[in-house]
């Protein structure tokens, strides 16, 4: 029996082979076996929650988030600030859309009126404009806009300059602490100068005295203007009759 | 146009004379370019306080043969495929510079290497801001070859050059200075491409964020099948194929 069970030869148990060494940059290309555990063994990351709403890549662009402290963005701040103080009137127009040598040309009739031209970012403008006393203005700022300035408020030039441009609209300004729409702006342009507006005022203060004046004078005067109606009118009767007295005399002689 | 915006940007304004395809007549057409684009934002520049220069700011000339004192003889040694086996423990950091080479493989740097590594970096460095760093040693390790048309038997040949071990990870070359990524980047590129295994430019930032790639994936890892798993529990019979040192390396570094 025991020469029938089959028995293995001795075998080592560690394989002793001798591989060659790859002393080459690359190494060996796998083959089959070690292509498929390597593809397994790939290691596998939770997938992290989609927000769906910033991964549209067109609404970032519009969002357009500010840098929190950069220095040139706080410089830029800075500017629009000192534009809003150092000017009594700033007006913001809309830019439509239109090559840039139009809108040099349309810019040079502001530029001729002493005006001055600043354009800002409106995510800078708005981060500016917070907490002021130009707060309000912040719904302006939504497409491309930009500034026009002057130290002193020159409403009339501005409104005159803005009916001549064509690429520009007028949305609204601040003038002397005080926040117009266009409508308001053409308003306070239309209305005269200061002076012939007090004039008016002076005239019409003067004429209420006068009025009450000749409103107190008035049966005086009324009585005195009868009065002597009425001495005319006996004087006149009496002329009469003197001269019928007479006419009957020299009638009575000649016959 | 807008005062802002003229302070930074120079608007380009240049007329154009051309000969004209539609005149006929001799007239010539002008052209006014005017630039219309502009940048917004403007990322402060780098601040180089903390540089520091080495006295020699560019790399120095390697010995082609290691220096012996005395009566030493250089003895003909085994291969030691060790030295460049696996991944590199010590020299794995920037220390000087912000910019490097690092080697992606094992292999051996021979003097031709280290002399068109040095070459390449000296010509294309600007010396007043920059400085380069050798993290590598001089070739010392002894390579043997047999003269062409010898037969086979007689002993072990003559030592015909030397070289300097490099495993993978370690640091080859340093570059620093007040000098930006992008200014050196060509720079090293071009040198990293003709070393005799993978390579690849470094900063400090992509050093770090590697080492945190890799961290995150340990952690993170949902995958249960990794190397070392497969490895342990014969999974696909792969105790068939695996090698000793892809126990030891987890199936990297081969």
């Amino acid at each position: 029996m025991a020469a029938l069970m089959k028995r293995n030869l001795y075998v080592t148990p560690w394989a002793i082979v001798r591989h060659k060494v790859n002393l080459k940059g690359k190494p060996r290309p796998t083959w089959y076996e070690r292509s498929i555990v390597e593809k397994i063994s790939v290691p596998l990351m939770p997938r992290a929650p989609v927000d769906y709403a910033n991964r549209c890549g067109k609404l970032n662009n519009q969002r357009q988030q500010l840098i929190q402290d950069h220095p040139y963005q706080d410089f830029l701040i800075r500017r629009c600030k000192e534009m809003f103080e150092k000017n009594s009137m700033v007006a913001v127009f809309q830019q439509l859309s239109a090559s840039r040598n139009e809108q040099n040309k349309n810019l040079n009739k502001f530029r001729k009126k002493g005006f001055t031209c600043h354009h800002f970012n409106n995510l800078v403008v708005k981060r500016s404009i917070a907490d002021t006393k130009w707060a309000n203005m912040a719904p302006l700022f939504v497409s491309s806009t930009f500034f026009i300035a002057s130290e002193e408020a020159k409403v009339k030039d501005l409104v005159q300059a803005s009916k001549k441009v064509t690429d520009f609209v007028l949305l609204g300004a601040v003038a002397d602490d005080r926040l117009f729409s266009k409508q308001g702006l053409m308003d306070y342009a239309a209305l005269p100068d200061i002076e012939t507006k007090r004039a008016e005022l002076v005239g019409i203060l003067n004429h209420a005295a006068s009025n009450t004046k000749s409103l107190l004078e008035r049966h005086q005067q009324t009585l005195s203007t009868s009065l002597g109606q009425f001495i005319k009118q006996n004087t006149q009767s009496e002329t009469l009759n003197e001269s019928n007295q007479t006419e009957t005399k020299d009638g009575g002689n000649s016959s | 146009m807008f005062s802002s915006i003229r302070t930074v940007l120079h608007s380009a304004k240049c007329t154009v004379k051309a000969a004209s395809p539609f005149f006929n007549d001799g007239r010539s057409a002008y052209w006014r370019v005017v630039s219309t684009a502009n940048l917004q934002h403007f990322d402060p520049p780098e601040e180089f306080d903390d540089v520091t220069f080495p006295e020699r700011r560019k790399l120095k000339l390697m010995l082609k043969v290691p220096l012996f004192i005395g009566n030493e003889r250089p003895r003909r040694q085994f291969k030691r495929i060790i030295d460049i086996r696996g991944p590199e423990e010590v020299h794995t950091k920037l220390t000087h510079g912000k910019y490097g080479i690092v080697a992606q493989g094992g292999g051996y740097l021979r003097h031709g290497h280290i002399e068109m590594i040095r070459l390449g970096i000296n010509k294309r460095m600007d010396e007043k801001r920059m400085f380069a760093l050798w993290r590598i040693d001089p070739v010392w390790k002894p390579v043997t070859k047999k003269g062409t048309g010898h037969r086979m038997g007689g002993g072990k040949g003559n030592i015909d050059y030397y070289v300097s071990p490099i495993r993978h990870g370690r640091v080859i070359v340093e570059v620093g200075g007040k000098c930006e990524f992008s200014e050196v980047e060509y720079m090293l590129k071009t040198v990293a491409h003709q070393l005799p295994f993978e390579a690849k430019v470094v900063s400090k930032e992509s050093l770090e964020e590697d080492i945190k790639c890799e961290e995150d994936i340990k952690k993170n890892n949902i995958n249960p099948f990794t190397f070392e798993y497969i490895a342990e529990n014969n999974i696909l019979g792969c105790h068939k194929w695996l090698g000793r040192y892809d126990r030891i390396f987890k199936g990297k570094y081969r």
